[in-house]
């Protein structure tokens, strides 16, 4: 097809969203020069703004799908779903973030910048059709993201993660590249939907040097989505990195991540979907377990949150381990995980941020000790979350792994669901404690509750949508199911 | 004659990014990496892409290469040995090499044929009078979205350094 | 096994003899080319080198060399028997092989540019599609060399030296590759010899490309690190840049391999801006008679002019300080290549007359030059 300049319009309007995004990076660095020096905030409430608008754009998206770029990106219901939700995350990290900056000292235009850039880094990442696009999004986030883990540059531990996940980045990117290369050798294709036609219309697709591509790649995203063993970076960065970017760390590359391993293993590589199934369960189990395991023993909240997200990764590969036989049941179970996932896992960060103050961290649980005491509205939020977090019924963390393990018994993996269980129960525990720390101890002196009003309406929109969706799930699993219909 | 080449330059790639792994000092292994670019250029002519490999040339032996060891000069990292760090992994690394290394190898034994030859871009190639032409075109048509993605990432990596690297004034 | 070995040495003779260098196969043809480039250039820098000296003299009120043969003529053979004489030091400190490589790094990146240069109108060793950017690429790796040399030398100046010698080549190679992207689009190939051939079509380039010529000039003068821009070897302060340590034959190479650097320059302005091997006013009529002259004589002559450039540049100008170096290079030479290009590809959509457009960049150039005067005039009194 001739690519003239008609076209190319074309193609521009069906990514105006992530032009949006792109203008207002363009606008916050200008008003970052232009603006007299000093207070920085205004440029906050642009950035926010921006994630606004662009959802908003997002949202006039009409349902038709197609792809554009010459298939360099496709725009259909499963990217639309994941594009409403990094706005959200991003939204969410942006409020956060407003009274943070400033009390961190980092309140400088770049820092809003750039979590713009790992958003749109990832709005590549979620509708990339094509292997390349995907490999760029995913660098550019890394990149993005990594500076935004070392903005406490006085701080040795954010200096610390920043390198190792630097450094663990471009190794991961390397493999990623490597296991490209390797698919592209084998099928003469980087686009995913040409990948799958091409291996369809084969006699024999076991093919060592694809199985081998396979797995590079699966190692390649794992360091973006954390399932053991690519997950040593995880508590690291997210005890040393800013709280509201460890929070956009917990989520935004993991549901980008888990977007393409979708796409890839679902569209591209479905036919191979014996090995990806087996391959995956082992990870999920190793994944779970150790996660749930360390989890046990943490002191530190963030290296908890940490642990603990990498378990949830665990039970999400479940799910996808399910959709090998029941695609439909396993992809919805595993993207609704994600959503609700959004509101209460971003949500303890949030609370984090509300206890921290210019010269100390609240991040022990011994200085969670008598929350209840002292501010009982922040201890019930933070138990909403933790109890949706630990899966208990009334909240929404229990509607999703109860999806994530109808899933995997439709498919027979019994055994699967039976250590899916036995982790929630682990995981329980040390979730509990911390309820238990807010509410049976003693209160520690000291503890005082910093909170903005943007912190406020962020923690609001998190806790209402726990509720909500734990109270009327049927309506976000009936989008979750709505987005896959095409993609499968 | 070909393959003597193929076989050569190649081989001469391996050995150089054996030695910038295994090479001793840190300037020694900027050096080795030297070599690995070029002979893997030489390969990329002898696969009849120059444009590709004058880029390769000029990006990575020209440039990146010059600003590693401009870094590493300027960090004066004379005095480190680098292997005393490495002492305790070291054996443990190199059995997974080569197991890695194992497992490459069987793979690409087993059947070293490629299951689907590229056409399109040869003939391309001849409609539009040369290499260099091609990328051109494809750049700005094809592939436009991933080289201003490209291009955007470029522009991150300035920010990000810019951002780690200034001195962040005091100012009431 | 000792047969074998002879078996093995006759056999790779036969290859050689009979295989590779045939002249009926292209290869010989190139070979010989090759070795006749190689040993004109080298006597070309011989006696370039005398000329400089003597030119400065002159230009200092002195005679230069004059003990050696007829005014001094034999100068340099005298130079180059003493350095092949002399002892080749390496220092205690050094690393040895980095230090034994560096100078043949230096003097082989030099050399293999010259294999895509047309000479002459029949006279090239090989004409490959991407000519200029395989000169940029192999002449860009040619700075490997002095890193090695200055940093195997164990010596801080050699250090220091090749610190700044890089730094100044990193950044005027960016202006410098933006002010040939010009005459690029206007050929529309990276071939050397189509870029000379359309001159024929378009006129030299140094018409149309006003600014893209003097940008390249001084960034050529930077990359071979030619006074005024001779940070590296400021004598004063580095002794002699990143070879302090060398001496003897390896001294040798390395001031080898900046002469041939220096053609390389020159052979580039005039192979890009000056026409290559063809005759002046090449697209008139009425002077049809200069292509009686062979081209061979209107490219050297260009090149020695440029050369001649090079000399008396040396001899007039002071050095300039590292700052306003990379003032000139980031904040002056950067932006005016890119308006050139952006001017150039202008006009190559808009179609107008060539005429016009050679207009239109000296009238860009002149405003430029007296925006430029003014706020330096502005700055000037500022500071005081």
């Amino acid at each position: 097809m001739q690519y003239n300049f008609v076209v190319l319009l074309g193609d521009i309007k069906q990514i105006s969203a992530e032009m949006v995004i792109i203008l207002t990076i363009v606008v916050i660095m200008l008003m970052d020069i232009l603006a007299p020096r000093g207070d920085k905030t205004l440029l906050a409430y642009i950035s926010l703004g921006g994630t606004l608008l662009a959802a908003l754009v997002c949202c006039t998206w009409n349902g038709v799908e197609q792809s554009i770029f010459s298939g360099a990106l496709v725009v259909d219901r499963f990217a639309f779903f994941f594009k409403l939700m990094l706005f959200t995350i991003t939204a969410l990290t942006q409020l956060m973030s407003i009274n943070y900056v400033k009390l961190r000292n980092i309140n400088r235009g770049e820092f809003h910048a750039l979590v713009l850039f790992a958003t749109l880094g990832m709005l590549i990442m979620v509708s990339g059709a094509d292997l390349l696009s995907i490999y760029l999004g995913l660098e550019l986030n890394a990149i993005a993201c990594c500076v935004l883990v070392a903005f406490l540059r006085q701080n040795v531990k954010s200096n610390e993660a920043a390198l190792k996940y630097f450094v663990l980045s471009l190794f991961s990117s390397g493999i990623l590249l490597y296991g490209i290369s390797l698919v592209y050798g084998v099928t003469g294709e980087i686009n995913i939907y040409k990948i799958a036609r091409y291996l369809s219309g084969q006699q024999n697709v076991s093919h060592p040097m694809l199985h081998l591509g396979l797995v590079l790649l699966v190692v390649g995203f794992g360091f973006k989505v954390a399932y053991v063993p690519f997950h040593m970076w995880v508590p690291d960065v997210y005890e040393g990195a800013p709280i509201s970017v460890a929070a956009f760390l917990s989520l935004g590359p993991k549901a980008a991540g888990f977007a393409v391993l979708v796409r890839i293993v679902m569209v591209a590589v479905f036919t191979l979907k014996v090995e990806w199934s087996i391959l995956f369960s082992l990870l999920a189990v190793v994944t779970m377990t150790l996660g749930n395991l360390t989890a046990l023993c943490q002191e530190n909240i963030r290296r908890l949150l940490a642990y603990s997200g990498i378990a949830h990764v665990g039970y999400m590969l479940m799910g996808l381990v399910a959709a090998a036989n029941y695609p439909q049941l396993g992809i919805t179970s595993v993207i609704f995980y994600l959503l609700c996932y959004v509101f209460f896992n971003i949500g303890p960060f949030g609370i984090i941020i509300l206890l921290c103050n210019k010269h100390k961290i609240c991040e022990f649980i011994g200085d969670f000790d008598g929350l209840s005491v002292r501010s009982p509205l922040s201890a019930f939020v933070m138990t909403i979350f933790l109890l949706s977090l630990a899966g208990i019924p009334p909240m929404v963390g229990f509607v999703a792994k109860f999806l994530i393990f109808m899933a995997a018994m439709k498919a027979e993996l019994y055994w699967l669901v039976a250590i899916g269980i036995i982790n929630s129960a682990i995981a329980m525990f040390y979730y509990l404690r911390i309820v238990v720390a807010m509410y049976v101890r003693a209160p520690k002196p000291g503890l005082k509750i910093n909170a903005s009003p943007s912190l406020t309406i962020a923690l609001a929109i998190m806790v209402g949508f726990t509720l909500l969706m734990g109270i009327y799930p049927a309506l976000f699993i009936g989008f979750a199911r709505y987005s896959i219909a095409t993609l499968l | 004659m070909i393959h003597l080449f193929f076989l050569m330059f190649s081989l001469i790639a391996v050995i150089a990014s054996w030695r910038v792994v295994a090479a001793k000092h840190i300037i020694h292994a900027v050096l080795w990496l030297v070599v690995t670019f070029f002979s893997t250029a030489c390969l990329f002519v002898m696969l009849g892409a120059e444009f590709l490999a004058a880029i390769q040339i000029l990006v990575y032996a020209g440039a990146i290469i010059i600003l590693y060891v401009f870094a590493i000069m300027l960090v004066n990292v004379k005095d480190l040995d680098i292997k005393a760090h490495f002492h305790k992994h070291r054996r443990l690394a190199k059995l997974l090499g080569l197991v890695i290394f194992a497992e490459l190898g069987l793979v690409f034994l087993q059947r070293f044929t490629f299951l689907q030859a590229k056409g399109p871009l040869a003939v391309q190639q001849a409609e539009w009078g040369g290499n260099s032409e091609v990328i051109g075109r494809l750049l700005y048509t094809d592939y436009i979205l991933p080289f201003e993605l490209a291009s955007i990432i470029l522009l991150v990596a300035i920010i990000g350094a810019v951002v780690l690297a200034i001195t962040q004034e005091k100012r009431a | 096994m000792l047969e074998n070995l002879q078996r093995l040495i006759q056999l790779t003779i036969h290859l050689i003899v009979n295989k590779l260098v045939p002249l009926t196969h292209p290869w010989g043809w190139a070979f010989i080319k090759a070795l006749i480039v190689v040993s004109l250039i080298m006597l070309a820098v011989t006696f370039v080198t005398l000329a400089e000296r003597k030119l400065i003299g002159r230009m200092q009120i002195r005679h230069g060399p004059m003990r050696t043969g007829w005014h001094g003529i034999l100068q340099p053979i005298a130079d180059g028997i003493k350095l092949l004489c002399k002892e080749c030091i390496t220092p205690a400190e050094a690393d040895k092989w980095v230090f034994l490589m560096a100078p043949i790094v230096s003097i082989a990146f030099a050399f293999v540019p010259l294999a895509v240069i047309p000479f002459a109108k029949t006279f090239f060793i090989t004409d490959i599609n991407i000519g200029l950017l395989f000169i940029l690429a192999v002449s860009s790796v040619g700075f490997l060399g002095n890193i090695m040399a200055g940093w195997s030398s164990a010596s801080k100046y050699s250090f220091l030296g090749s610190l700044r010698a890089l730094a100044l080549m990193i950044s005027f190679e960016v202006p410098m590759v933006m002010s040939m992207v010009g005459v690029v689009v206007f050929t529309g190939s990276l071939s050397m010899v189509t870029i000379v051939e359309s001159q024929a079509h378009w006129g030299w380039f140094i018409l149309s490309q006003p600014m893209a010529f003097v940008i390249y000039v001084l960034c050529g003068i930077a990359e071979t690190q030619r006074t005024p821009f001779d940070m590296m070897e400021d004598e004063g302060s580095l002794v002699c840049g990143f070879f302090t340590e060398y001496s003897g034959m390896r001294f040798a190479l390395f001031s080898l391999a900046e002469y041939i650097n220096m053609f390389l320059v020159a052979i580039l302005a005039t192979v890009l801006f000056l026409g290559g091997w063809q005759p002046p006013f090449v697209s008139w009529p009425l002077f049809g008679f200069l292509n009686a002259v062979p081209s061979v004589f209107w490219f050297s002559a260009k090149l020695l002019l440029f050369m001649f450039l090079y000399i008396w540049l040396r001899g007039t100008l002071p050095r300039v300080r590292y700052d306003q170096l990379m003032y000139l290079c980031w904040k002056i030479l950067m932006p005016l290549a890119l308006l050139n290009l952006m001017l150039t590809a202008l006009f190559l959509a808009s179609k107008m007359n060539i005429l016009i457009f050679y207009l239109l960049n000296l009238l860009v150039v002149v405003i430029w030059l007296s925006i430029y005067a003014k706020t330096q005039a502005w700055v000037s009194a500022n500071n005081q």
